[in-house]
């Protein structure tokens, strides 16, 4: 039998005696980081065209408009018969402006940034808002979850991964079209200015509004990152917890629970008054998404509503109000359920 | 050497139905293992627990880790493949590739890629553009790139033609298995897998009903095509199971010996179908 066999297939012992030496080799060091770098790699690729394909379609949207209404203006300043002199009028406005009136065009200036930049930002809420409520729910509806489970990366790196993409890449993505969109503006605008013999330098070349706008941008991500994790940490557990309708689910629960606290307190004039309720949680949850600038309430009494729902100080009021905190502790709970969700619980 | 399966008394229970019912099963390293047994009767919750993919009651050590709570570490030296439709669609299958290797230490690049050059698998593909057949080729072919001592599959050819459920298991058998490694199998196609096992084990309703090495049915177990006027004379001997075949009956005898059944008529050694149908039969006719 034994002589048949290795006559028969005379490679097989030969492959067989280095087999040890073989897995041993086969074997590479994997870490907790290079895990959690492949599992954000994979939600990239999975959402890649919400996360950065759409911000970049919405970019060069944004641009070709741009493009397009300064074509047309063009044409109708042309078929006016030049008549309309912008060029030398902006000369001499150029030459005339007094540092107060550069002062006016800076914070004119900055404002515009901030706006043209809000289409984006209303792009990256919805994408995240659905991404955070169908992302765990998917995986179970598809099944996937069995082949991501059977690779040894751990539930907590995994629902990690999707809270980071959340918060973090998909902010930062944003964040990078939209720098683009501004690059893109400004250049057509330079160009128009030169088309029209206006010098766009002076205009153009004001680095403080842009590190200013940039900076804030930036630094919003982790301020807003702290302020979100509770909100996003509830999409992920609703969308851990639902055996179907997650977004129900999700949206419903709360604004119910802020319904039934809205009559518990007409009835018996609760300590804390529904308004907080709403404020606190439902609010907090739905404009987790996205960044600091879709807050509404934010605006209120505002010069610059953009820039002063960002500004400095604002920024260290939500790092320094308690609530920003206590949030964070329950966030972290709520991310704790959303984990031992997808680890213990078995309904496939 | 060590069990790589161990269970003792495992049980599991969805609501008031008993999935599994104080089951007992040991696998040695290096076999092949079929778990055999009707739906619903308890094959997917088994494996379910052995993978710690739900909780149990019992004692159950895979590789001398408790599933359960050691679950990653498990994950390390265990693959599974559940029938075909796991794979994410959307994923491509470089990233398939790309991230199996930075997640899984014991997952060699080199060898899933020489395993797809037999295919008709291009990198460049996603799973949703892949045939069923395909689907399970990719699957398995990252799988046999990694370095496991365990690999479980459950209906892992359901829905497939019996080209790609022949190469599938040709392939699992002449590039994967060996020694070391230890394949445990559910399937409904039972003649196809018949000729790999080593095991065999049949589960009905929530318990373990034969545990046998593969080699000791032959010697085990007997069909006799009995004639007519012997019918009663060999159902005293206590069948486990009949049925009629051409007008004679057809008994199925465990542990009787030939000597003693070739007086009834012809004997011959059952498949591992015929097999089953009897001890599924068996009690409820």
């Amino acid at each position: 039998m034994n002589t048949t066999v290795e006559t028969g297939a005379s490679h097989s012992p030969a492959l067989e005696r280095p087999q040890p030496v073989m897995a041993a080799t086969a074997t590479h060091r994997t870490s907790p980081v290079s895990v959690f770098v492949a599992l954000l790699k994979r939600e990239f690729w999975e959402h890649r065209g919400g996360l950065w394909t759409g911000q970049l379609w919405t970019t060069g949207i944004l641009l070709a408009m741009t493009l397009l209404s300064v074509l047309i203006g063009e044409a109708f300043r042309v078929r006016l018969g030049g008549g309309v002199d912008i060029g030398g009028v902006t000369e001499f406005v150029a030459s005339q402006l007094s540092e107060s009136d550069m002062a006016e065009y800076r914070r004119g200036l900055s404002i515009g940034l901030w706006a043209i930049g809000l289409i984006n930002q209303i792009v990256l809420y919805f994408v995240v808002l659905f991404y955070c409520i169908n992302t765990l729910y998917d995986e179970r509806k598809d099944r996937s979850i069995l082949f991501w489970k059977s690779l040894p990366a751990t539930d907590t790196q995994t629902v990690l991964s999707k809270l980071v993409t959340a918060v973090l890449v998909a902010p930062v993505l944003a964040m990078v079209a939209i720098a683009i969109l501004h690059v893109g503006f400004l250049l057509i605008i330079a160009l128009y200015a030169v088309i029209q013999g206006v010098n766009p330098l002076p205009f153009l070349w004001q680095p403080g509004v842009y590190a200013d706008v940039w900076l804030r941008m930036l630094a919003t991500i982790p301020v807003h990152m702290i302020w979100a994790i509770p909100g996003i940490a509830w999409l992920l557990l609703a969308s851990s917890w639902a055996k179907r309708a997650p977004f129900v689910w999700a949206v419903l629960v709360p604004i119910l629970a802020g319904v039934f606290v809205g009559m518990l307190d007409a009835l018996v004039r609760l300590g804390v008054p529904s308004t907080w309720f709403w404020e606190n949680v439902v609010t907090r949850i739905f404009t987790s998404p996205g960044t600091m600038l879709l807050k509404p309430w934010n605006w209120q009494s505002a010069v610059n509503p953009f820039a002063d729902s960002v500004s400095w100080s604002h920024l260290q009021t939500t790092l320094t109000a308690p609530a920003t905190w206590i949030g964070l502790v329950i966030g972290l709970g709520l991310l704790a359920a959303a984990i031992w969700l997808r680890r213990y619980r078995d309904d496939s | 050497m060590t069990a790589i399966i161990e269970a003792r008394g495992l049980s599991k229970s969805y609501g008031k139905t008993r999935a599994l019912d104080r089951v007992d099963f040991t696998i040695p390293p290096g076999r092949i293992v079929g778990l055999i047994g009707p739906n619903g009767a308890g094959k997917t919750t088994a494996l379910k627990a052995v993978l710690g993919l739900t909780p149990y009651q019992g004692e159950l050590k895979v590789l001398g880790l408790d599933p359960h709570r050691q679950r990653q570490q498990l994950m390390q030296e265990v693959c599974f493949i559940a029938d075909t439709a796991i794979l994410p669609r959307w994923i491509k299958v470089s990233e398939l590739i790309e991230f199996t290797e930075r997640v899984h230490p014991r997952f060699s690049r080199t060898r899933c890629e020489e395993l797809l050059r037999h295919t008709k698998i291009d990198p460049k593909m996603k799973v949703k553009a892949m045939s069923k057949g395909m689907v399970v080729q990719m699957h398995l072919a990252l799988v046999m790139a990694i370095d496991a001592r365990l690999l479980v599959l459950d209906e892992p050819t359901l829905g497939l033609d019996i080209l790609h459920r022949k190469s599938f298991y040709e392939n699992l058998l002449n590039d994967y298995f060996d020694q070391d490694k230890t394949i445990v199998v559910t399937t409904h196609q039972v003649e196809e897998i018949e000729h790999i096992l080593s095991d065999v084990l049949f589960i009905r309703d929530a318990r373990i009903v034969l545990d046998a090495p593969m080699d000791s049915l032959p010697s085990r177990f007997t069909e006799v095509l009995v004639n007519a006027d012997q019918r009663e004379a060999a159902l005293a001997l206590r069948p486990l199971h009949e049925r009629s075949l051409f007008g004679k009956s057809a008994m199925l005898f465990d542990g009787v010996s030939r000597e003693q059944l070739t007086r009834f008529g012809e004997v011959r050694t059952p498949g591992l179908a015929d097999l089953f149908v009897a001890m599924m039969k068996e009690g409820h006719a």
